[in-house]
């Protein structure tokens, strides 16, 4: 327990260095956002007034500790395009993009699990070359261009499915599939090397000798050894699938906080493009934390 | 007790039994033409070293194998097991035949509970609700005298000590009430004294219910301990099939006698002072074929601790300490052996550790040839250190697999920056152990265990140490290959009079090999002596106990009027 919440302390330190980063990085990128927002037309007088307003006149270090404290009690600041509080633009896109992630790991591990499962029981099979081949395809295949050719595909030439938007309840297919490109080669070795290695184990004799049933021996036996480098792999792949959506939202126009952050990070809209990266980083670290827990759970060796 | 079998019909009859391996398309045959049979209520003992196919035969049995494919017939009770369906074969183990394995840590799951696995054999094969197989398995567990059942019940492997494991993948396996258990090399990896709680527990267990043991082993020691008879295996057929009486005291077959003249025996040396050498392939070393120790004190160590902490990974919080190594204090001199025995966690491969630097020292102090290393650091312990070399446990994992012997052996000379002929060196090096001098360009793979523990062997001398520290190294070696290693260990000492530090858990061979032997437990020396002292006359009760324990090869009914004389 004390581990745990030393675990968790360790975790918002991590939080703010990474906004450390990130506020030093986007403001040493080009292009000042009080002129992007001013528009081509402003003079210098305007220009400086908005950049008071904004409070962006003050020195660096003032602003650094004022975004890091604000952020500490939950408020990440206003967004300088829309005016309107960072987290209320983050708490509306954040649900599209958990829930295409969500979709495109399920998706992922019906690819990557029987995948995985049939190159570790039937080595150089048939249907381990395909799944082999597959798996290699989507390695080496650029994920954009993937997605362009399934919107030709099933969208334009047989119509089946929704190009853009999250109108119905089809469109979420497209990118989610897309996006669990990404997930299935680093998933499908995991699982083969999982079961490989369960399977050679001597306990899987033991139950194999006991005379269990085909059934008790794989899903009870088995499976639970299988999952603890499962669930860390999948832990550890959610900040890949978090960028990766910012790929993948971009052309499917899907409304979430990949689209977000591309737009923010054109206009400069600093508050906004902070508060989306320290909340992706605080998703990936409390991902982490709840990996391991799990791992605690199904492996009792670990809690000692 | 059910025996609805009449006594004198077999319970298991294996008749022309062969097994071959099926590996990247090609067909290996292991087994030919193996037969024998066992009757209800008795044990036979399947012994051979490595690659017999002794255990291939018991897996056979029980159909565990992939990849392989059996011929023959086995039949238990009249009832062809070949011949069953796969179904039906899962109806049949765990129920008929069950078996343990060598490895009861590894054997059982991880992730279920203690209780767990021992109900689910009662709730698949005997057909108990839970509530009663929680029960029942409360009840094996206390038959397997494991104290507080129910307290150990919901407990997990990593808990248990490896004996209290064995015991309760024993219980699993008497669980279906079988008539027969296999014990594959059962009592293998377990401590001396634990190994024989446990042949005691079987032999308990088959007088209450009556089942048949095939006991799987590569020591002579339990065939004595617990077998009615023994086939010898040798290259998957069987040499020689007989009771274990006339096996042990009258073998008939070559091989069988060469493997019993191997086998070291406890109490073999007894009025020797000086080691001396392994009878090997009949011949018997004469008594003046032993090493004779110098005057010169090669290494002292003084009051050595070894504290353990073991830190949370954050803010390096200490959550106690394991003292690893308490107050040991001993001398060795050159051309002597000084053997460490201990059980599993008694320490005494950290003092081997502690001595090359390699285990960080608590305190105390490590004198090696007029150096003290406990203090020294970087560059002079690197220069201290030359003075020592190791020899491990399994030569297969202490060579790299990429590298040729050439480099392998003349690695440490290189690394001294040793000008001059290296090849030379390299070539009498081998030869000193017996090597062909032509095998330099091989990799490591290409040789037997004994063969690469002689490279080990080689490697470890190559820079003409003043001390050997010899851990466990011929442990996990077959006992032709063992006998065999250790006259080359004492060839060794005689040519070039170095000392030995000789860690092992092995008292037999301790005895052959040693001049003065020291008890470790808990990380302190119990007792320091002369071996003959220890052995003659051991002045501690444990080392009474680790001597009691050990299975010597020689029939049960003659050591019970050996005692009594």
């Amino acid at each position: 327990m004390l581990n745990f919440l030393l675990r968790i302390l360790r975790s918002v330190l991590v939080l703010l260095g990474v906004g450390c980063l990130i506020f030093a990085l986007i403001r040493l990128a080009p292009g000042d956002p009080v002129t992007l927002l001013a528009g081509p037309t402003a003079d210098i007088q305007t220009v400086e007034a908005l950049r008071i307003q904004l409070g962006l006149d003050q020195p660096m270090g003032v602003q650094l500790l004022k975004f890091l404290s604000n952020a500490l009690r939950g408020d990440l600041g206003e967004s300088l395009v829309h005016r309107r509080p960072v987290l209320d633009l983050i708490l509306y896109a954040l649900p599209q993009t958990v829930y295409l992630s969500i979709c495109a790991l399920f998706t992922a591990l019906l690819v990557s699990v029987p995948a995985g499962l049939v190159s570790a029981l039937r080595p150089s099979s048939a249907a381990d070359r395909l799944a082999e081949g597959v798996v290699l395809a989507a390695q080496s295949v650029p994920v954009f261009w993937v997605s362009i050719l399934l919107i030709q595909l099933f969208a334009v030439r047989l119509g089946w499915l929704p190009s853009s938007g999250n109108d119905q309840w089809a469109a979420v297919i497209l990118p989610a599939f897309a996006l669990s490109i990404l997930q299935w080669p680093l998933l499908t070795k995991t699982v083969r090397t999982a079961a490989i290695s369960v399977g050679s184990q001597d306990y899987a004799k033991t139950a194999l000798a006991k005379g269990l049933s085909s059934k008790r021996i794989v899903f009870i036996h088995l499976l639970r050894n299988m999952l603890v480098p499962i669930v860390t792999i999948i832990g550890l792949q959610t900040g890949a699938m978090l960028s990766g959506s910012v790929v993948t939202e971009a052309v499917f126009a899907w409304p979430g906080i990949g689209t977000l952050a591309m737009a923010s990070l054109l206009a400069r809209d600093y508050p906004t493009v902070q508060g989306i990266v320290l909340f992706s980083a605080a998703i990936v670290v409390t991902i982490s934390i709840v990996a391991d827990a799990l791992s605690l759970i199904i492996d009792p060796r670990l809690r000692s | 007790m059910k025996s609805d079998a009449p006594p004198n019909v077999d319970l298991l009859s294996v008749t022309g039994l062969t097994a071959s391996f099926h590996v990247k398309g090609r067909i290996i045959p292991v087994l030919h033409d193996v037969s024998f049979s066992l009757k209800a209520g008795e044990t036979l003992a399947l012994v051979g070293e490595s690659g017999s196919g002794k255990s291939v035969t018991a897996q056979s049995i029980m159909r565990l194998m992939r990849d392989c494919s059996i011929g023959g017939r086995v039949e238990l009770n009249g009832k062809d097991l070949l011949s069953l369906s796969r179904r039906d074969m899962a109806r049949v183990r765990g129920r008929e035949i069950a078996m343990i394995f060598q490895d009861p840590r590894m054997s059982l799951n991880p992730t279920l509970s203690i209780g767990v696995q021992i109900s689910e054999v009662l709730q698949r094969h005997r057909g108990l609700s839970a509530a009663q197989a929680r029960a029942e398995a409360l009840r094996l567990l206390d038959a397997v005298r494991i104290s507080g059942p129910s307290r150990r019940y919901d407990e997990h492997p990593h808990q248990l000590s490896g004996g209290m494991c064995q015991r309760v993948m024993i219980a699993s396996a008497i669980a279906g009430e079988p008539r027969l258990l296999i014990a594959d090399e059962a009592t293998t990896a377990l401590d001396v004294t634990v190994q024989a709680e446990i042949l005691t527990l079987l032999r308990e267990l088959q007088n209450e219910t009556g089942m048949a043991m095939l006991v799987v082993t590569h020591d002579m020691g339990v065939v004595a301990e617990i077998a009615n008879g023994a086939a010898v295996m040798r290259q998957g057929r069987i040499v020689e099939f007989a009771d274990t009486q006339t096996l042990l005291t009258r073998p008939a077959d070559p091989y069988t006698q060469d493997l019993l003249a191997s086998v070291p025996k406890l109490g073999s040396m007894a009025g020797q002072a000086a080691p001396r050498y392994f009878p090997v392939a009949g011949k018997v070393p004469a008594a003046t074929d032993c090493v004779v120790a110098g005057q010169d004190t090669i290494l002292s160590v003084r009051d050595l601790n070894v504290r353990y902490r073991s830190r949370s990974s954050f803010l390096g919080i200490s959550k106690g300490s394991n003292h690893a190594v308490r107050g040991v204090t001993f001398d060795l001199r050159s051309g002597e052996t000084l053997a460490l025995v201990g059980e599993s966690g008694s320490g005494k491969s950290t003092i081997g550790r502690a001595i090359l630097g390699l285990s960080p020292v608590t305190s105390g102090q490590v004198i090696l040839a007029g150096q003290e290393m406990t203090s020294l650091r970087g560059e002079p312990l690197r220069q201290a250190r030359r003075a020592a070399q190791m020899v491990f446990q399994d030569p297969a994992a202490s060579l790299s697999p990429r590298q040729r012997i050439r480099d392998a052996i003349s690695e440490p000379l290189r690394a001294w920056g040793e000008t001059g002929d290296i090849n030379a060196v390299v070539h009498d090096l081998l030869v000193q152990v017996g090597l062909e001098p032509e095998m330099a360009d091989r990799l490591p793979h290409e040789f037997s265990g004994g063969q690469r523990q002689r490279i080990c062997i080689a490697r470890a001398m190559a820079l003409r140490p003043s001390l050997i520290v010899a851990d466990e190294a011929v442990s996990a070696l077959d006992v032709s290959v063992k006998a065999r290693i250790c006259n080359l260990l004492l060839d060794i000492q005689r040519q070039t009079g170095v000392a030995c530090l000789f860690i092992s858990h092995d008292m037999a061979v301790v005895e052959r090999l040693s001049d003065r032997v020291a008890v470790m437990r808990n990380g302190a020396i119990l007792e320091i002596g002369s071996r003959r002292d220890v052995f003659e006359s051991p002045q501690h009760a444990y080392t009474r106990a680790l001597l009691a324990a050990v299975p010597n090869p020689v029939p049960r009914t003659s050591q019970a009027s050996i005692s009594r004389q």
